[in-house]
């Protein structure tokens, strides 16, 4: 089967594009969605790898896994990544689920057949939400990872214009969710606020950013389009890579080599 | 899930692992252990675009000391042609090897205050004093003096050395490795803390 060859993370990304209908419009909307249902899963599926490298960026908590889980299923054609053009010259990434990626879901390990039944009742509330709106369900269960947004105004001047028009398609939204489980994510807040060692530790890890933006750049200076794909042989191949260039009858020492280019 | 702790490698480690065991078979087996070690998922390497200009720097120079090809050729411009797209080229290969590496880190510093890091830098090597020391034969010009110290050097970190260590500490490094036993000097440095400094297994001619 194609998907024995897929990573955990990549198959839960297939799964939440299949329950969305087959389609995602927008990377931050699949951030957002990846965020809820990773947070949700990991309370109650310990044992089912879901993606746990939020850091806070410019649009609340983004995962570098997620990224890697989209391209991974893009470059396996189980998933169509294309760009298309909004209103103000803006553009927008849609992702289309492929008749592979349709197949490759159909067969669903028997471990995971609870937490996918699970996983598709979840989605069915956030397949209700705007993006708006999973941006401020984000920001409200997850502050922490919204305080480097930019879009926070934006996000805020759409929950006032919610708020205050009260219209029946918000109090429809509201009854998405059920109330005892707002409640206890409320509570998570509360124990989160609560808990300054936590938060201290997570700053900490929050700073040991993902390096996929570096090793974009990086690809990007050496003239690659994007970085090689990750490959656990990779670091068998570096072993003597150099061993060709040092020069013959030369004495190698790499301490003295870096101090002399060092200048010392 | 716990994070793997980072580890910043300076460019020496990179370059004893990538020469291998024929060129650097004191030190090589101690990189290799290290690298081979990483994908238990314990520790990440974190590679700099510092380290790794130095390794670029170090692939210049040795196409620089390639006599016979370069005194083949007759202009200069083909000569640095050689030299700086020879290096480059190897430099992207060997590059593009590392970026398909999972366990290295690229990450940058996120908020790096330059003027900040130039100002611990020069506090911490105000404070570093070294050590001068006296040898009885000459590495660069070969001479012996059969036990007669003749010469005296100044040992001390240097510069860049510390601008690595505060880089680490910048991208919230757990540990520093080196094979420069001169970075033992920072060892109780408190402005480089929580850094650790690590240096695998200092051969003696690496003391400085």
């Amino acid at each position: 089967m194609q998907d024995n060859n897929l990573t955990d993370r990549a198959r839960l990304l297939l799964a939440l594009v299949n329950l969305s209908g087959g389609q995602i419009n927008g990377l931050t909307r699949m951030q957002k969605i990846a965020l809820l249902i990773s947070k949700d899963l990991n309370e109650d599926y310990k044992d089912i790898p879901v993606f746990d490298d939020w850091i806070p960026n410019k649009f609340g908590g983004v995962s570098t896994q997620v990224y890697l889980a989209k391209d991974e299923l893009v470059e396996e054609g189980l998933l169509i990544e294309k760009e298309i053009s909004l209103e103000k010259g803006k553009k927008m990434k849609v992702y289309d689920l492929t008749e592979l990626g349709r197949h490759t879901m159909q067969v669903v390990p028997l471990k995971l057949q609870q937490a996918w039944q699970d996983l598709s009742s979840k989605m069915q509330n956030y397949n209700k939400a705007s993006t708006n709106d999973l941006l401020m369900l984000s920001y409200d269960l997850y502050p922490r990872l919204a305080i480097n947004s930019t879009i926070v105004p934006e996000v805020n001047k759409q929950r006032v214009k919610k708020f205050s028009s009260l219209s029946p398609s918000f109090e429809e939204d509201i009854g998405a969710m059920p109330s005892p489980q707002i409640d206890k994510r409320k509570e998570k807040i509360r124990m989160l606020a609560a808990d300054e060692q936590f938060f201290k530790r997570r700053d900490y890890e929050m700073q040991k950013l993902p390096d996929l933006e570096a090793r974009r750049k990086m690809a990007g200076i050496i003239g690659l389009k994007k970085p090689p794909k990750l490959d656990p042989y990779a670091i068998h191949r570096l072993d003597s890579i150099m061993q060709n260039e040092i020069p013959k009858g030369k004495r190698f020492d790499p301490v003295e080599l870096v101090r002399s280019v060092r200048g010392d | 899930m716990n994070q793997p702790s980072l580890v910043y490698i300076d460019a020496n480690v990179f370059l004893s692992y990538m020469a291998g065991q024929d060129a650097d078979p004191q030190q090589y087996p101690f990189a290799k252990a290290f690298f081979t070690g990483l994908p238990s998922g314990k520790q990440a390497g974190v590679f700099s675009l510092l380290s790794g200009l130095e390794i670029l720097d170090v692939l210049r120079k040795w196409k620089g000391w390639e006599f016979e090809t370069l005194s083949r050729m007759s202009t200069q411009e083909d000569h640095i042609k050689h030299v700086i797209e020879g290096a480059r080229e190897r430099y992207a290969e060997i590059i593009t090897e590392m970026l398909a590496v999972p366990e290295i880190r690229f990450m940058q510093p996120l908020h790096l205050d330059i003027t900040q890091l130039l100002h611990d830098a020069l506090e911490i090597l105000s404070d570093v004093k070294g050590s001068v020391r006296f040898y009885d034969s000459c590495k660069i010009c070969g001479r012996q003096n059969n036990g007669q110290k003749f010469l005296s050097v100044h040992k001390c970190v240097g510069m860049q050395d510390v601008i690595h260590v505060l880089l680490a500490k910048a991208m919230k490094c757990d540990a520093f490795v080196t094979f420069d036993r001169g970075f033992l000097e920072l060892l109780n440095e408190t402005r480089i803390r929580p850094v650790r400094i690590e240096v695998l297994r200092p051969p003696k001619s690496s003391i400085r």
